[in-house]
């Protein structure tokens, strides 16, 4: 295809890690740290997710950022290379480089725990990794993680196109304050019509009530993707 | 350069060409500074800097060797000089008759002047 | 080059920034952008880049929409913003990252700019520079991208005295028959002999555009007495006058024997105080028919 060169998309690609590679690496320094002295005293270790959530709104907030500020948002429009390299670029770098570094992190941090604990208590466990806890519905339960993750970029998306300055702190305060609206009426609601039928992740099976949220949350991201969108077309760009 | 007020830009890059070859300091059959090149120095617009080239070629004070560049012409300083006189007949000469008429001053006291002022000089030259 | 026709824009649609715009622009000139504040400069240039969509009418650069930004045509635009945002790297990584993007960048040319405007400090951290070390380094990495297209919005602002001419030179040395600059400004006098054609943007439309030449041969410049002002106004000839020590500086229609002297600042005055004279000298085209004819007639076609 004409719009699309690798010779640019590994431009973009440089130009990202030639000016984040500082922060990149102190981020996974930090979860690294996190990891291995909390599973020091544990044999098998979880992952700890909190963590990992954290970094990655802040994370999702940084990348959008660029779409808030008008100048940082036109040097990134102006830059020759076509709307499919740039949009690649992001996704790849928003919903796989950046979870793959956390979990890559914590792993290195929970393996280096185990050397350590040689040193310390002179025996060598290997630690095994525990993705999420004593879960035996992970299968669900990552889908709904991923769920989770593109939510949460759509959200900070749209947060970063409407707000211009402190972008990520109103975006979280924002997307507080909704969901615990949500939450409070979800909560009624569920108490009162369907507490059998489970909006809760009961099985590893695709339930009903699974596949609702499921389109529910999908509906979400685009509907945020969408606001997003006629926004930036109205405003700059 | 100062740009002065009095002249449009072109002109005065005309004139500063003409005072280099005046001045000796771009010789008679040399080739001169390109349009960039002088563009640069002056801080102009190329195009204008080609205006200014273009009326020294009219009147042939420089000529442009194609691929090659703008040349001072072999008889540049006779040209210079037949242009400023053509240019101190036709406009300063009027401006200064009219300033005549309204003070007063024939042509005879103006001759003093000017006799005094060739004296001034040879005397300056003498010491 | 750029080519704008019956171009309609505004942020919102009941407040309309520009307004049945026109406007074509030639390669091989550097084109001075004069306007109020307020009267969409910055807009326009952004328009011409891509950056905002027009409501009516076409747009074209190069021969291409603009706003679909495609990747050959944005490596042809290069858009210096007033105010910058500059990633946290030095110099030399700027250029490592960014230069790629631009197949006609020349390192040479890059090094030659940086050093009129006497930068040598290649190993600074561009966020440590003060505004206008920034913008000398940016403006120095737009000139040696080679563009066919470069858009300045005020270009001068926050350059000490030295920068200022340094950048005449640059710009004076970067101009070629292929490339066509834009420069918004307000500092007119800084940047008065490095233009070659004046656009005047007013209230929604192209209220001048013409190159220095053929605004010498229509408007003469001039310090008049004043008697010579009672007689030139006696017969309309005056467009717009300021009292000054010498006399009344004033812009007049062409007066056949005067010198063409030029004054950027004065043009401004007696564009946006006397448009519809300006208009009418202007409009004449070198075909011979009137702009304002033409206007006129789709007018009445429509």
């Amino acid at each position: 295809m004409k719009n699309i060169s690798f010779y640019r998309i590994g431009l973009l690609f440089k130009r990202y890690f030639s000016e984040n590679w500082k922060k990149d690496v102190i981020v996974a320094a930090i979860i690294f740290a996190v990891e291995m002295l909390t599973s020091l005293e544990q044999e098998v270790s979880t992952i700890s997710w909190a963590v990992l959530l954290v970094f990655f709104i802040l994370y999702s907030g940084r990348i959008f950022g660029m779409l808030g500020k008008p100048q940082r948002a036109i040097n990134y429009l102006m830059l020759p290379a076509s709307r499919c390299e740039k949009l690649a670029v992001n996704i790849i770098l928003s919903h796989f480089y950046y979870p793959i570094l956390l979990i890559a992190a914590s792993c290195l941090g929970i393996w280096t725990s185990s050397f350590l604990c040689y040193f310390i208590y002179d025996e060598f466990t290997f630690k095994s990794i525990d993705f999420l806890g004593n879960s035996i519905f992970w299968g669900v339960e990552i889908w709904y993680l991923c769920l989770f993750l593109l939510l949460n970029n759509a959200v900070m998306m749209f947060g970063s196109v409407y707000f211009r300055k402190a972008a990520v702190i109103k975006t979280l305060l924002c997307e507080f304050a909704f969901f615990t609206l949500y939450a409070t009426v979800m909560a009624i609601i569920v108490f009162k019509m369907w507490l059998h039928e489970a909006v809760y992740v009961t099985a590893d099976k695709i339930t009903y009530g699974n596949v609702i949220l499921s389109v529910f949350i999908l509906c979400v991201i685009a509907f945020f993707w969408i606001l997003s969108y006629l926004r930036l077309k109205e405003t700059e760009a | 350069m100062d740009f002065s007020e009095s002249k449009a830009i072109y002109q005065q890059i005309a004139d500063f060409v003409c005072e280099q070859v005046l001045m000796g300091r771009w010789k008679e059959n040399d080739r001169i500074l390109s349009v960039r090149e002088l563009g640069v120095q002056l801080e102009v617009n190329p195009n204008t800097v080609l205006r200014a080239y273009d009326f020294l070629q009219r009147y042939g004070i420089i000529t442009n060797k194609r691929g090659v560049g703008y040349f001072a012409a072999e008889d540049a300083i006779a040209k210079i000089k037949e242009l400023r006189r053509e240019r101190f007949v036709n406009k300063e000469l009027p401006h200064i008759f009219q300033e005549m008429e309204l003070l007063g001053i024939g042509i005879s006291e103006l001759n003093e002047y000017y006799n005094e002022f060739l004296k001034g000089k040879k005397d300056e030259k003498d010491n | 080059m750029i080519e704008i026709k019956e171009m309609d824009f505004g942020y919102v649609p009941q407040r309309k920034i520009f307004d049945n715009l026109n406007l074509s622009l030639e390669a091989g000139h550097i084109y001075g952008l004069l306007g109020k504040n307020g009267m969409g400069k910055t807009t326009l240039l952004k328009i011409i880049s891509g950056l905002r969509f027009c409501n009516r009418g076409s747009v074209e650069v190069f021969g291409q929409k603009p706003e679909m930004r495609k990747p050959e045509i944005l490596a042809d635009i290069y858009f210096v913003t007033e105010e910058m945002d500059v990633p946290s790297v030095n110099v030399r990584d700027y250029v490592k990252i960014y230069a790629p993007f631009y197949p006609n960048f020349s390192e040479t040319d890059f090094e030659n700019y940086l050093r009129q405007f006497e930068i040598s400090d290649m190993e600074q951290n561009l966020t440590k520079m003060s505004h206008g070390q920034k913008k000398k380094v940016l403006v120095s990495f737009a000139l040696a991208t080679n563009t066919k297209l470069l858009i300045m919005d005020e270009p001068t602002n926050g350059m000490d005295i030295p920068s200022k001419s340094a950048f005449r030179k640059v710009v004076a040395s970067a101009i070629t028959d292929d490339k066509t600059f834009i420069i918004s400004t307000h500092q007119v006098r800084d940047l008065q002999n490095v233009i070659d054609a004046v656009l005047v943007l007013d209230n929604g439309k192209i209220l001048l555009n013409a190159d220095i030449n053929t605004i010498c041969d229509r408007l003469t410049f001039k310090v008049l007495s004043a008697n010579e002002f009672e007689e030139l106004s006696a017969q309309g000839k005056v467009l717009y006058s300021e009292d000054n020590i010498a006399g009344k500086v004033a812009v007049c229609t062409h007066i056949d024997d005067a010198d063409d002297k030029f004054d950027m600042e004065l043009l401004f005055c007696a564009a946006i105080s006397a448009r519809e004279r300006m208009h009418e000298i202007f409009a004449e085209r070198e075909n011979g028919k009137s702009r304002f004819a033409d206007e006129m007639e789709t007018k009445l076609n429509n």
